[in-house]
């Protein structure tokens, strides 16, 4: 991770440890591109405004050394042309922040497994499993009828497995980045309702369990 | 006021002053004049006369006045020591040649005293004055003229003078309306040697380099501003997510962390929306492109399906007219989406929303909850309908925002239980037809009223209405602007001897005016050259072919007008006519139907996609013979066009414009020429009617060859 700010630096690094992650960091220019050049990392976390140089430079370099990371910056430019710039110097995603670490750790994961050589697009927790590619899910090998919203709501409390999702994150996820009022939350509830009914009806291992009323967390049974 | 007529006013008054008061000593000065020197006469005479009594004491009897205008009588001694000369002004009967009777006419009179062989004599001597009445009258008269004259001559002087002088001032001043900040390059240069121009020139550039600086600061400052709030922003709300992922926390603690984590989330939406609004408030978005709203439309409504689905909502959206618009993306997914989401999240469940675009506009109505809003606040930043809303009162406005960008304008209205917002898209970026060829297409929705009484008319014109052979060239369609010109010159040659068949040709060109005014010269805009030949199979039928070959210039929906990328685009059409005429006393009906092909291309012959256009029109024209000659003419004609066009499939055949024309046609035979002059009124569209105003003049040269 590339980041100068190192609040947010300690704050990722401990939510990302929590999922198993080694992490890195560097908060200046130099520092960080030595890292880059010299190890190989599965992703690359990369701020743009960095006290002695620009995270685009680094994406430059990196690029021409023939490194094959996977980077996502993160930024709080949101502006259009910034994350065009940021796509076309090769990076993976664009995340503006501010963010909510469930979609970080979403984020990381599919540029992870994008990447992955033979890699199944595929997500397994309990019995129950996922066909990214055909976007089905199987409960003990019997495919399952889910919406289009379920589909999405459930993708994303798996890839967070035992993790806290707050409702804001996913009304985030479910309606796009200008979600603003407040109904939105009743309908969180009545996705999650309704996607517990269907987990529960397959038999599914899974629980959606909810957390202080903040969020939601997927465990195993 | 402007500065001519202002001008004008400032000299006219001053003026009027300085020439009353010069007037009235001119008019003193005059008189005086005139008397001094009808005195010296009078002195004259007064010698003449005495000398003459002397030689001749007859004189000394002339007691009254006669043709030599004088009177003599005795004085007492007494009396011709006191006396002295004396003018006066009097008066005499007299009666001149503009007189019926003898009248008193003012005169000069003077009284004098004289001593002949010891006798004293009073001499009155009198010359006949002008009349001051008449003088001043006269005077008055004059000095009114020339007032007037002066006037003129000040005008006309200050028209040509003024204009050329403050010419290069009014071109600066275009381009300074034109130049936003950020966005044009150059700073307006004033072409002129004036040193005022210059100074203003200067002052100007130093004040728009100056708000340039402020404004590059200030987009520099909304990018710091974005990092700096928005990175704290980032590690709360982190912060606090991962805080509550500990088991740890009593009931009420981790309420507590819940409310602070909903204020972080508040606090980011309020930032994110503020800095959309300061970008919208700077222009920081102009990535101007063509879009297709019912596009984005109809993805902003599938990405909300579900969730009005949840609700039980109906959603009925009328997207059949292909409407295109000049915008920049995000901000119309903006601006859509936050008016169809507003609506859908606030309509009570198993209500309904209507969403409906048309050509001008885009409309969304939801059935409400509550009773109307406060349609003064709603669009302010910060308003909020209730205290416990739970959103960052800042939707609206950013609608509000984007919509004073484009110079759109966006109402709310209360109708029937319905929260009704509608879009009207200005005129300068109004929503064009998605087809290439921008001739207006039709839209079918609504049929409003007066479209209705001028479908009435347009019928009742078609039954009163015909084609003379050798018919004008009529103008051809321009589409939406407010005002053009057409002018043409043709050949109509006879290819056999009884007439039957003719040949005629033509090329003619074409002005109109931008969308944002009236002047029919300002640009110009088609170039045809048109080929016909026609068969009059007997006194009633004929029937023709013809090809036709256009140069369109197309134009900017948007701002300056300019010239569009491509600037122009190529037709070719094939059309035909059959006409059934019939006279019927002193004039000539006859109705006809034209079916029609275009082919567009662009100027390098590149085709767009879909570019071919079926047209059927149907017209009727009456000729009626202002003389026994038949050479004067006065022709009526009324014309409905539907179209039909072909993108990827042959679409919906429709309504498209209607065309009214009068000409004045006169012939000339001895040099074998008709001149038509007239006037059409071309009607586009239905429901958002464009009424255009055309000046059409041709020239057709007959049997030349």
């Amino acid at each position: 991770m590339i980041e100068d700010e190192a609040h947010l630096v300690q704050t990722i690094t401990s939510s990302l440890e929590r999922d198993l992650f080694v992490v890195e960091t560097a908060v200046e220019y130099d520092s960080a591109l030595e890292k880059m050049l010299v190890y190989d990392y599965d992703c690359i976390l990369l701020d743009i405004m960095l006290p002695n140089g620009s995270g685009l430079e680094l994406l430059k370099k990196v690029k021409q050394a023939g490194k094959s990371a996977n980077i996502i910056i993160i930024s709080a430019k949101d502006a259009v042309e910034d994350k065009i710039d940021g796509l076309d110097f090769g990076a993976d995603d664009y995340l503006t922040k501010p963010f909510h670490l469930a979609e970080l750790r979403a984020r990381i994961k599919a540029v992870i497994r994008r990447k992955q050589l033979g890699g199944q697009q595929l997500i397994r927790m309990g019995n129950v499993e996922v066909l990214l590619t055909e976007r089905t899910v199987s409960v003990a090998h019997q495919v399952g009828n889910f919406n289009r919203k379920e589909y999405d709501v459930l993708v994303y409390l798996l890839v967070n497995k035992n993790r806290l999702v707050t409702k804001h994150a996913l009304a985030e996820q479910v309606w796009g980045d200008n979600a603003d009022q407040a109904n939105n939350f009743d309908f969180v509830y009545y996705q999650i309702k309704n996607l517990r009914k269907k987990l529960h009806d397959y038999g599914a291992h899974l629980e959606i369990e909810a957390v202080y009323g903040i969020g939601y967390k997927l465990i195993e049974k | 006021m402007k500065l001519l007529n202002k001008s004008l006013w400032y000299l006219s008054i001053p003026l009027l002053l300085v020439m009353t008061i010069w007037a009235v000593v001119f008019y003193v000065n005059v008189l005086n004049e005139i008397k001094s020197s009808i005195d010296e006469g009078l002195e004259n005479s007064k010698r003449v006369i005495i000398d003459n009594a002397r030689k001749d004491s007859s004189i000394l009897t002339k007691t009254y006045f006669d043709e030599s205008f004088f009177t003599i009588h005795t004085l007492s001694v007494q009396d011709a020591k006191g006396y002295r000369d004396r003018y006066i002004d009097t008066t005499l009967f007299m009666q001149d040649a503009d007189d019926e009777a003898p009248e008193s006419e003012p005169v000069r009179m003077l009284q004098t005293s004289f001593e002949l062989d010891g006798k004293q004599y009073e001499l009155k001597v009198a010359n006949s004055m002008l009349e001051e009445g008449d003088l001043i009258k006269e005077l008055l008269k004059d000095i009114i003229w020339l007032y007037l004259l002066l006037i003129c001559c000040i005008f006309i002087i200050n028209n040509i003078m003024l204009r050329r002088l403050w010419k290069p001032f009014y071109d600066f001043l275009h381009r300074l309306k034109n130049f936003q900040l950020g966005r044009s390059r150059e700073v307006p240069v004033i072409k002129t040697e004036i040193t005022e121009f210059l100074d203003l020139q200067r002052a100007v550039t130093t004040l728009v380099n100056r708000a340039h600086t402020s404004f590059i600061q200030q987009k520099d400052f909304i990018g710091n501003a974005s990092h700096e709030l928005q990175t704290p922003l980032a590690i709360a709300s982190g912060k606090v997510e991962l805080l509550l992922e500990d088991d740890r926390f009593t009931e009420k603690q981790a309420s507590e962390l819940t409310a602070i984590h909903q204020i972080i989330q508040r606090l980011i939406k309020l930032n994110k929306s503020l800095l959309l609004l300061s970008k919208i408030d700077n222009r920081q978005f102009f990535e101007n492109k063509r879009l297709y709203i019912n596009a984005i439309i109809a993805e902003i409504e599938a990405e909300l399906h579900a969730f009005s689905g949840y609700k039980q909502l109906t959603i009925n959206s009328n997207l059949k007219v292909p409407v295109e618009i000049e915008m920049d993306n995000t901000l119309a997914s903006i601006l859509f989406s936050n008016l169809i989401r507003n609506a859908i999240f606030h309509t009570p469940d198993a209500g309904t929303v209507d969403i409906t675009t048309s050509l001008k506009r885009f409309q969304i109505s939801n059935t409400a909850a509550n009773g109307p809003l406060n349609a003064a606040e709603i669009f302010q930043r910060f308003h909020r309908a209730s205290a416990t809303d739970a959103t960052t009162g800042l939707g609206l406005a950013i609608v509000k925002a984007i919509v004073d960008l484009y110079e759109f304008s966006v109402d709310y209205e209360f109708v029937a239980n319905r929260h009704q917002f509608t879009i009207n898209f200005s005129p300068m970026a109004s929503l064009q037809p998605a087809i290439p060829i921008s001739f207006p297409f039709p839209c079918v929705a609504l049929q409003e009223n007066e479209a209705m009484g001028k479908w009435i008319y347009a019928l009742l014109l078609l039954l009163l209405t015909t084609v003379n052979v050798s018919a004008q060239f009529s103008p051809p369609g321009l589409g939406e602007v407010h005002t053009a010109t057409w002018l043409a010159v043709g050949l109509n040659e006879s290819l056999n001897k009884t007439g039957s068949t003719r040949s005629a040709t033509y090329f003619g060109i074409g002005t109109t005016s931008d969308p944002d005014n009236y002047n029919p010269f300002d640009r110009p805009a088609i170039y045809v050259v048109n080929q016909e030949l026609t068969h009059r199979v007997n006194r009633h039928w004929n029937y023709s072919g013809a090809v036709s070959y256009r140069w369109q210039n197309e134009y900017s929906l948007y701002h300056d007008f300019k010239p569009d990328t491509p600037a122009a685009r190529q037709e070719f059409r094939l059309y035909g006519r059959v006409s059934y005429t019939v006279p019927f006393r002193s004039a000539k009906y006859s109705f006809t139907y034209r079916p029609e092909l275009r082919f567009s291309y662009q100027p390098d012959f590149t085709r767009p996609v879909n570019t071919t256009q079926f047209r059927s029109r149907f017209s009727g024209k009456a000729a009626w013979n202002l003389n026994s000659a038949g050479t004067r003419k006065l022709i009526s004609s009324a014309e409905l066009l539907f179209a039909a066009n072909r993108s990827s499939s042959w679409q919906r055949w429709q309504y498209n414009e209607a065309r009214f024309c009068l000409y004045y046609s006169v012939e000339l035979e001895r040099i074998k020429t008709t001149i038509n002059l007239g006037y059409m009124n071309n009607i586009i569209n239905k429901q958002f009617v464009n009424y255009a105003h055309y000046l059409a003049i041709d020239i057709t040269f007959h049997d030349l060859l």
